[in-house]
């Protein structure tokens, strides 16, 4: 049952999370441990050197079933590629200068495949509440939860709105590498600023990634700023991330005569080469209520994609514009148990709203059990109308026109923090 | 992914040592303690929970805010996080895991009673805790009290 690795792996970090979710609890042993370690304080699991050095990790894994279509995964007969363990070491470095590190890797369907990769690595320098700088690979702030996408334990739902915060699009809108400000102004009777503003570039792995030779990031910037209102628990905010991406790729004989066969024309003495442009300008609005158990969250985003490419007749010239909106409910009924629902929206362009393939209609109802400080138990259901969201590598290569368009998702997902 | 794992075994096995034991929350009240050179007489409950939500990290006069919290089963801690955040453990906790595990804040650190926070807090320019009310806070200086 065992032989193929993923199922070891499987059974590995089920193995692990309940090592870890369901600890003997004796004083002695802490005592012991304490004591053989000298400089260590872990009170509440934490491994800490001092006060200045902490490190901390999760372990989520999930399953995946959906009725009509598969999503993110073979989702149709059910999947448990749908894990993430991550593994962050940070630092108080004395003086206003801090610095950190996390290590992540994730197995979701065909993407991901458990490589290890630095999701985020910073050296920050705080002068004052309202001025900090920090340079390396930082998380990009977008919307109200963009940082938090691939942190389970930190939210309610097992899928953030995928109209906003789309899974797939993890390696692009995650992290960037360059620098950002960031600082908390405060406004006397006018509640606070929270702002932050950053530049730089991205760096991709393209290994798996067929056809293309290389791809760059000549900038990426943007910015959030978020107002805390003297209405307690109202926060709204505005964000905005603009970048372009280059990239270059290479057509494969079969490819050519498949376009050559559909009445493709290329120019005289196509080599296969094809360089493509993507300029994007993204901008959301954010609004959220928190209070005692409470959270209400609604955003809506719009994007502004334009694709040039130096073979028109492949890659046609275009401009597009995608629509995105949900609004979101969750309530903390108990301090074990948590309910949240969200409906979202994402209209692929705005133009063809009436096309099932280009629209996402989501609702999703998830329940939360807190089995303890660090364990974390979910399910999840959506109903889906559309097909946008779709891979068609994931559908036997059938155009999203040709899928189901109503269907279901049903998720569950097992996340360890320490 | 099985090297992978293995390699951060020894991590879990830690974490499992350290897991205390549970104690039951108290009704006393809490006292807000500073470090006896600090003047922070006019500290808000606004600023206590920017304090130790490490949105605030300086003091008037430039020291740096050294926050120490209590071990999360302590009834001081009980006391505190609901008296100062208006939310749940398990929002708070939420809160942390969003500000860990992106990069941008570490919870203040912990000690495990009432002596070990006087004993730091008396120790260290620029710290803030608290303790029961029942407790004597030595040469720290009491700037707020809850009950």
């Amino acid at each position: 049952m065992l032989h193929h690795p993923a199922h070891l792996g499987y059974a590995l970090i089920v193995c692990l999370m309940i090592f870890i979710a369901f600890p003997c609890t004796a004083r002695a042993q802490t005592r012991a441990a304490n004591h053989f370690l000298g400089v260590l304080s872990p009170y509440s699991g934490r491994l800490t050197l001092g006060d200045r050095l902490a490190t901390h990790g999760f372990i989520s894994q999930g399953f995946l079933w959906s009725s009509g279509n598969n999503y993110l995964a073979q989702s149709k007969k059910g999947s448990f590629e749908f894990t993430e363990v991550g593994l962050s070491i940070a630092a108080d470095l004395g003086g206003g200068f801090t610095a950190g590190i996390q290590f992540f890797s994730r197995d979701l369907g065909p993407t991901g495949g458990y490589t290890p990769q630095v999701d985020w690595a910073y050296l920050g320098y705080k002068w004052r509440d309202w001025l900090g700088i920090r340079l390396g690979r930082v998380k990009i702030p977008f919307g109200l939860y963009n940082e938090m996408s691939d942190i389970d334990a930190a939210r309610v739902p097992i899928l953030l709105p995928q109209s906003i915060y789309q899974i797939e699009n993890r390696q692009f809108l995650l992290a960037q590498t360059g620098a950002e400000i960031s600082g908390i102004i405060p406004l006397a009777r006018a509640g606070e600023l929270e702002y932050s503003a950053y530049a730089g570039t991205l760096y991709t792995d393209i290994s798996s990634t067929p056809n293309i030779n290389s791809l760059h990031v000549p900038y990426l910037a943007g910015g959030r700023l978020l107002w805390r209102t003297p209405l307690k628990g109202f926060t709204f905010g505005s964000s905005a991330l603009a970048g372009e991406l280059e990239s270059n790729a290479t057509l494969s004989q079969k490819q050519i005569d498949t376009f050559a066969a559909s009445g493709v024309l290329f120019p005289s003495g196509f080599d296969g080469k094809i360089e493509n442009t993507v300029s994007a300008v993204f901008v959301a609005a954010s609004a959220e209520y928190v209070r005692g158990g409470l959270l209400v969250a609604a955003e809506y985003s719009r994007r502004y994609i334009e694709n040039t490419s130096s073979v028109p007749a492949t890659i046609p010239k275009a401009k597009t514009t995608n629509e995105k909106a949900y609004l979101m409910a969750s309530y903390e009924f108990l301090e074990w148990f948590t309910g949240g629902i969200y409906y979202s929206i994402d209209f692929k362009d705005i133009d063809l709203r009436s096309h099932f393939d280009k629209t996402q209609h989501d609702l999703a109802a998830t329940l939360r059990f807190n089995v303890g400080a660090h364990f974390v138990l979910k399910i999840e259901g959506h109903y889906l109308n559309g097909t946008a969201v779709l891979s068609p590598a994931l559908n036997d290569n059938r155009p999203n026109s040709e899928s189901k368009k109503n269907w279901a998702l049903l998720l569950t997902k097992a996340t360890v923090t320490f | 992914m099985l090297r992978f794992a293995l390699g951060i075994l020894p991590l879990f096995a830690w974490h499992i040592m350290a897991v205390p034991q549970k104690t039951v929350a108290s009704e006393n009240a809490v006292q807000v303690i500073v470090h006896p050179d600090l003047n922070a007489d006019d500290i808000s409950i606004d600023d206590l929970r920017n304090i130790f939500l490490r949105r605030k990290t300086l003091w008037p006069n430039g020291v740096q805010i050294s926050p120490m919290a209590q071990h999360p089963n302590s009834p001081a801690r009980h006391y505190f996080d609901k008296h100062i955040f208006n939310r749940s453990p398990m929002a708070l906790r939420a809160y942390w895991n969003q500000q860990i595990f992106s990069g941008r804040q570490l919870p203040p650190p912990e000690r495990l009673n009432d002596k070990e926070v006087i004993d730091f807090v008396s120790a260290t320019p620029g710290a803030i805790g608290y303790i029961l009310m029942i407790t004597d806070p030595g040469t720290t200086h009491v700037v707020l009290t809850f009950k």
